[in-house]
């Protein structure tokens, strides 16, 4: 892949839209930027990082033998941002982005990252809107997440730091290259030694394991319980069959009794004429029967009855005798009531006479006419007497004696209704009686008509018919009930067939699964045996880059790289190199980068930046030397005026540079800088602080902080 | 790419021993090497694709 163009706007120092066209005639791979401090060549550097990641990160730090990245700088906001400051404070939108067009095996690939504020003044990266945009070849754009992950199939971030090389943390690197730690760069080797492939590949592959164990495994218990269920729908067809066999045999049976039962009823028929005859007399059978029981019941009542009827005979002549005595006593009773008044009338007037004194009570004076009251008394005396005399002649029979003959003759009285009862009862038996000679009379005129052998025959005929539709009701309810059993058997049975389904083992899974199984069994023995073969590999390609590069080859052979990537510089009498200087560690280290950015087999440009900062004159050249090339991957440096000079570099590797640029502020300039111009007829303005171009009118101001990006002429 | 290669017959060697086929193997290897930098939690379809790519070679 080589780049063809970047095109940098309103980025660091860069002011507006800036296009750096790498395109050349040649397939050199070698391009610089030449420039002084805060003109711009990290920013450059940066630039690319932040397009292609989003993100540019300030230099690492190591700890603990581990590299820790720098904090991600912010676009917008306080301190040092990406955004360009004059950009920042003036513009409205707020707008930053860089383009980056390369061509690759795909063809044309193009990256614009683009940061725009969303708010009328953008504080912070939250109030900024960032945009991704990707053209692979033909495709279509992509954006977004999906053109991230284009960029990465080409331009993996994992192996950025053998792509973007920061001179400035060589020693950094040489650190972690020779730490003791595993750590170092551990993560970066297995990254381009393809290890990842593999230890994600294997996280893969379990997790596909999981869900196709989960899939088995229900697929397995599923089958489990169909087998089961197909076990139960078979015992249950065998017991179906069963209650189907008991109610056909129960239907048979019904069918015999039924069969009997009609041979009955024909029979029966033959009879017919006989059967309400029959019937005739079993209802008078029954009719006498009662009567009897009624005539019986009659005749007790009629001789009960009867038991009083010579009361009722003696008593229609006692009767009036009873009356007789009955008046008698009455007038006996008046009598007796009579004497005893006048008993107690006597009684009183003998007391009256002889209590009579003459005297007043009261007043105590003698009565007048007390002979005359005297005469009186005995007068009444005398009368009551008399009447008493002729009261108790009166007396025939004495009471006691009346009542005690009223009390025999009680003892003949019947009850008032005795005699209508008798009657009644009489009358009663003789009905019953009439009524069960006329019953009897019309079961002797019936049994004139009908045979005892053909009562007979119809009285077992209908016994026969009872007893066999008892049986017929018995054998309904048991067929019923066998029916019941078949139905509920039959239910059960489809429950089962329905469970027992057609689930099979799910073999296609059970393969893939096996499959997977042995996929990772490989990856874990291709681990255990690559990551050697791969040490080896990377070993001796760095030995190679190492012996080009330095500049007594014959004396420092190569580089050895251990099992944890290790690396130390050896030397031609078989040893280690135990102190060798920082230009050669450089070299070294440079060497092991360049030997894993060979091995990673990705094919992209290089950026290093401020490359020589660390070697001396020398290996600052065969630095260049071995980059730059005549075809090849694009070397692109970006260097400090104090490492590289331009003429220095352009005489030097002519050839070899495709091409170069100067990255300055207009006060750097003291003659005119376009490039069609370059007079040196120029006005400087002291007060204003900037230059006239006598020749073509180009301003530039001396204060000014915005890069000048010149081609170098080569 | 050199170390592909070495990855590539490695894994070859093993899976062969595993009674799996070459051609299984490298369109296996192939899809994890494309896709080794994509991280775990954006990992589904790649996933999806490499159980698509088995079974094709099962059918």
């Amino acid at each position: 892949m080589r780049l063809t163009h970047l095109i940098l706007s309103n980025i660091g120092p860069f002011r507006g839209t800036h296009i750096i066209d790498l395109t050349t005639p040649s397939a050199s791979t070698g391009y610089a930027f030449f420039a002084k401090n805060t003109r711009g060549k990290t920013t450059i550097y940066n630039a690319m990082r932040w397009c292609l990641f989003g993100e540019a990160r300030g230099r690492g730090k190591i700890i603990n033998g581990k590299r820790v990245d720098g904090s991600s700088r912010p676009i917008v906001g306080d301190g040092e941002i990406l955004m360009n400051d004059d950009a920042y404070d003036n513009d409205d939108p707020q707008e930053m982005s860089v383009m980056l067009i390369a061509e690759g095996l795909s063809g044309k690939i193009q990256v614009t990252r683009t940061a725009k504020s969303s708010t009328k003044f953008a504080r912070n990266d939250s109030e900024m809107d960032i945009r991704l945009d990707v053209i692979i070849g033909s495709n279509p754009m992509t954006s977004g997440k999906e053109a991230q992950k284009e960029i990465e199939s080409f331009f993996p971030r994992e192996l950025e730091r053998f792509f973007f090389i920061d001179g400035e943390s060589l020693e950094d690197y040489t650190e972690m290259m020779e730490s003791n730690s595993i750590e170092g760069l551990q993560d970066e080797v297995n990254a381009v030694l393809g290890i990842p492939a593999l230890v994600k590949g294997s996280d893969d592959l379990t997790l596909l394991r999981q869900t196709l164990k989960s899939k088995i495994d229900k697929t397995s218990k599923a089958v489990k319980q169909s087998t089961s269920a197909r076990d139960n729908a078979l015992a249950q067809k065998r017991l179906l069959q069963e209650k189907l066999n008991v109610a056909s045999e129960k239907q048979k049976q019904l069918q015999t009794v039924a069969g009997k039962f009609e041979e009955t009823l024909k029979k029966m028929h033959v009879h017919q004429e006989l059967a309400p005859l029959i019937e005739e007399l079993k209802s008078l059978d029954t009719q006498i029967l009662l009567k009897e029981a009624n005539l019986l019941e009659a005749a007790k009542e009629k001789v009960s009855e009867s038991k009083v009827a010579w009361k009722v005979l003696l008593w229609t002549q006692a009767s009036k005798f009873h009356s007789e005595l009955s008046a008698q006593k009455k007038k006996s009773d008046d009598s007796e009531r009579s004497i005893e008044k006048t008993r107690e009338d006597i009684e009183r007037i003998k007391k009256n006479i002889e209590d009579v004194t003459g005297i007043c009570e009261e007043c105590g004076q003698p009565l007048p006419n007390i002979e005359k009251y005297k005469m009186k008394l005995k007068s009444e005396l005398s009368e009551r007497e008399e009447i008493l005399e002729r009261l108790e002649k009166s007396q025939i029979h004495s009471p006691d004696d009346l009542i005690i003959k009223l009390g025999e003759l009680q003892k003949i009285k019947p009850q008032a209704d005795s005699k209508e009862r008798i009657i009644k009862s009489e009358a009663k038996w003789k009905r019953l009686s009439n009524d069960l000679e006329s019953l009897r009379e019309q079961k002797r005129n019936l049994n004139a008509k009908v045979s005892e052998e053909a009562i007979s025959s119809v009285a077992e005929l209908g016994e026969l018919k009872g007893r066999q539709e008892t049986m017929i009701a018995t054998r309904t309810k048991e067929l019923q009930e066998a029916r019941k059993d078949v139905k509920v058997a039959e239910l059960e049975l489809t429950r089962l067939e329905r469970l027992s389904g057609n689930t099979t083992q799910d073999k296609a899974s059970i393969q893939l699964n096996s499959t997977i199984s042995k996929i990772q069994v490989a990856i874990k023995n291709t681990m255990s045996s690559y990551r050697e073969k791969a040490r080896n590999e990377v070993e001796m390609r760095a030995s190679e880059v190492f012996v080009r590069l330095n500049n007594m080859p014959e004396v420092y052979t190569g580089i050895s790289v251990d099992k944890n990537f290790r690396t130390k510089i050896r030397n031609s009498k078989g040893g280690f190199e135990r102190k060798p200087s920082s230009g050669l560690t450089s070299m070294m280290t440079i060497s092991v980068l360049d030997a894993l950015r060979q091995v990673s087999g990705l094919d992209a440009p290089v950026f290093l930046d401020t490359p020589g900062r660390s070697l001396d004159e020398e290996h600052k050249k065969e630095l260049l030397d071995y980059f730059w090339q005549t075809e090849g991957h694009q070397f692109l440096i970006f260097a400090h005026s104090g490492e590289y000079t331009v003429e220095q570099a352009v005489q030097e590797h002519k050839g070899m540079l495709a091409k170069a640029w100067t990255l300055t502020f207009p006060g750097d300039h003291s003659t005119c800088y376009k490039a069609a111009c370059q007079s040196h007829d120029v006005l400087y303005d002291a007060a204003k602080k900037q230059y006239t171009c006598q020749q073509c009118d180009l301003i530039w101001n001396t204060d000014s902080k915005e890069t000048i990006v010149l081609e170098v002429e080569l | 790419m050199a170390d592909d290669e070495l990855l590539t017959s490695e894994f070859i060697r093993h899976g062969k021993k595993q009674g799996l086929s070459e051609a299984l193997l490298r369109d296996v290897l192939d899809h994890l090497l494309k896709n080794q930098f994509y991280p775990a939690g954006e990992r589904a379809s790649i996933r999806a694709d490499l159980q698509r790519i088995i079974k094709l070679h099962l059918e």
